[in-house]
């Protein structure tokens, strides 16, 4: 290889070079646009403490309505109108149980949304690194109208309020 | 003293609610029961039947019950119909919007029998 070739070579090479380091710089900068501590810090956090409160509940409902099968098994038919009256309670009581159904859909919607923002982020790295979306921005949070705002699902322990203080509110 | 035959509408886009809160109505005597699954389906029904009362969940889609709640207290014909929210949203801040809209009271999910009946005696009176 005579000196001239590999000058060209060693000009080729460092070329390569700021080309990659170039690219690298770029897709750090687009991914640095994508970089949201709200997922981190809100979501993720929020989206496990709303499946161990699904936990939970599937847990407390599923006892309720074994304790009322029992209690039916348990009857003493001798008393024909006592043991209807026992009956009918325990199926109430089986009826309460189940309002856990709509409660863990509306905290699974939650926990859906977060893994849905996840999945946004994955595309827009994707898109960051192959250095096809340089006009890749964040997405603005768009304000909420006041009366979506007040759509949050069922609060996890500590956030809402309790029964008996919004009676005393309509007492 | 409260008309046990009236008729009551539920609103709730879960249908398991739906059958629950109508057992429980049904268990403390109430026989004339309809439903609707969100609010724009219970705010036609309203306008083409008397309700003695409407128990709505919150969250439902396309209309939710809060926005039924201040439909229904704006229109001259609907306005007095007792309105009981029963939601899982707990926060004061949903709470207070919805006194504010005029709601009539307030359940928390999952609820009782013991609390709906406590709240429909308070809204309609003794049974």
């Amino acid at each position: 290889m005579s000196a001239d070739e590999a000058s060209l070579r060693i000009k080729k090479l460092t070329q390569e070079c700021v080309d990659i380091v170039r690219t690298i710089l770029v897709a750090r900068r687009e991914m640095g646009k994508l970089h949201d501590p709200t997922l981190r810090e809100i979501h993720l956090p929020r989206a496990s403490e709303e499946i161990g409160a699904i936990l939970a509940l599937t847990e407390t409902a599923t006892n309720d309505i074994m304790l009322a099968a029992e209690d039916m098994m348990s009857i003493d038919f001798g008393d024909a109108e006592a043991a209807a009256e026992i009956v009918n309670d325990q199926c109430m009581k089986i009826f309460e149980a189940c309002s856990f159904q709509d409660i863990t859909g509306q905290r699974i919607s939650n926990v859906l949304k977060t893994l849905q923002l996840v999945e946004q982020k994955i595309e827009d790295l994707e898109g960051a690194w192959s250095g096809a979306s340089s006009q890749i921005q964040p997405e603005p949070v768009a304000a909420a109208h006041a009366d979506e705002a007040l759509l949050n699902g069922p609060a996890l322990e500590g956030e809402g309020i309790e029964q008996d203080v919004i009676d005393k509110l309509f007492a | 003293m409260v008309d046990m035959n009236m008729p009551i509408l539920i609103v709730d886009d879960y249908r398991t609610m739906l059958r629950i809160v109508r057992n429980l109505l049904a268990k403390l005597g109430f026989s004339d029961i309809d439903e609707a699954a969100d609010g724009t389906q219970a705010l036609a029904m309203m306008k083409s039947r008397e309700y003695g009362l409407v128990i709505s969940d919150w969250n439902m889609q396309p209309m939710t019950g809060f926005e039924l709640l201040k439909t229904v207290r704006a229109d001259d014909h609907l306005k007095e119909t007792p309105f009981i929210m029963v939601t899982a949203e707990s926060k004061v801040e949903n709470v207070v919007a919805a006194r504010q809209a005029g709601v009539n009271n307030y359940i928390i999910k999952p609820f009782s029998a013991a609390v709906l009946k406590a709240k429909l005696k308070t809204v309609l009176g003794e049974f």
